[in-house]
């Protein structure tokens, strides 16, 4: 079989909002758009928002369920996801560790309704002293994987972010996101993405 | 009148909270950073590894860590802002404590909480800079002129949940001080 391969790449613009509903639980909302700026060739193009809203429920001190709801507006298309996450997050020494199992489930009109399974392990560091204060950089490095049940198919995410915790309610995140698609199938699909998410406590 | 009486108690109430918001702030110094004096004591102590410098500040005032591993323990020496030793730190399994302190502190922990599991044990040693060099060296056994206390890290159970409590006992196993930690906000680490 021949390899072929793809490259994109744009910027993925988030902000995400949480409010405290009770000691437990909180409602974290977010909008994500993504806009394209080299396919094949330089260009700019707008292809699509995410409107998403999770219910997160603590079941301990470090860890948590999330049930969310996605909505993507594609083009003329709509795209409904649901998912359900859980989260554990490790506190160490000098850094936290955060682990997250994923379930999805894909809804399009007149198609079959898909699956797909991640696991992410991410890791967040102070650049100075041993937990990050307000008013300073962190480094956060992300690794994912992700397998698509229909195309029977893997996909690989490294993500490199720079954040900064602006206050106790607040923090915002540059970064790449670069992702390794068909793995399995052999036909390589490369994007790689500028991410900026804003992370703000109502 | 009224008005100004208004804008008079905004203006208290306003200083009086932000008076209250607990400021923490710790950073990584370099050696040349920290006060003159902890520089000398740590350096006359030659431990064998890499020594880390940190400062930290809060409401409280300005502090100095040095921490090092040596012999397989992590140590943490604390120092006040003019270079004065104020306690070390020692990080030990709490199953290497004396047999009769453990069951001491399990049964404290017993009354106080439903469920509980240690997390992290530290010897806290506050004594004369001579008499805590003597005692990290091993040159002596423990003296009276040491006050020797621990520090625990506990995930325990008041109530209904679990939370994180810093728990200081003193060397009979009474407890001095318990500190309740606020929960983790790792929202960057889920979504």
């Amino acid at each position: 079989m021949n390899s072929q391969s793809n490259f994109d790449a744009g910027l993925l613009p988030k902000i995400v909002l949480s409010k405290k509903i009770d000691d437990k639980t909180k409602w974290v909302n977010s909008i994500e758009s993504r806009a394209i700026i080299y396919d094949d060739e330089l260009q700019l193009s707008y292809n699509l928002v995410d409107i998403s809203s999770i219910l997160s429920i603590k079941t301990s001190l470090n860890q948590s369920f999330n049930f969310g709801y996605i909505l993507r507006f594609r083009d003329s298309e709509i795209i409904h996801r649901t998912f359900q996450h859980y989260n554990f997050v490790n506190q160490l020494n000098a850094f936290k560790v955060g682990h997250r199992f994923a379930f999805e489930q894909f809804y399009q009109s007149k198609r079959q309704t898909t699956f797909r399974t991640r696991y992410r392990i991410s890791a967040e560091k102070a650049l100075n002293g041993e937990k990050v204060d307000v008013k300073e950089f962190y480094l956060k490095l992300g690794n994912e994987y992700l397998y698509d049940f229909e195309g029977k198919d893997l996909e690989v995410r490294l993500t490199p972010y720079l954040g900064y915790k602006a206050s106790e309610k607040d923090r915002i995140e540059f970064g790449l996101d670069y992702r390794i698609g068909d793995f399995i199938n052999n036909a390589t699909e490369n994007n790689l993405w500028f991410r900026v998410t804003w992370y703000y406590q109502l | 009148m009224m008005k100004n009486l208004l804008i008079v108690s905004i203006l208290l109430i306003s200083s009086i909270s932000f008076s209250q918001e607990k400021f923490e702030k710790e950073y990584r110094i370099d050696f040349s950073e920290a006060p003159q004096k902890s520089q000398q004591i740590i350096t006359k102590w030659e431990f064998p590894k890499k020594v880390k410098w940190y400062a930290e500040e809060s409401n409280d005032g300005k502090t100095f860590e040095a921490k090092t591993c040596f012999q397989k323990h992590r140590y943490s020496i604390e120092f006040s802002e003019i270079g004065n030793i104020l306690d070390v730190e020692k990080t030990v399994k709490f199953k290497k404590l004396e047999r009769n302190l453990q069951l001491i502190i399990n049964k404290a922990l017993s009354k106080n909480y439903k469920k509980f599991k240690i997390k992290k044990t530290q010897i806290q040693l506050k004594g004369t800079e001579n008499e805590l060099y003597k005692m990290i060296f091993e040159l002596k056994s423990i003296t009276k002129s040491i006050t020797r206390n621990y520090e625990l890290i506990v995930k325990a159970k008041k109530d209904n949940d679990y939370d994180l409590y810093e728990i200081l006992f003193d060397e009979n196993g009474n407890i001095i001080k318990e500190l309740k930690f606020k929960p983790i906000n790792s929202i960057n680490l889920e979504f």
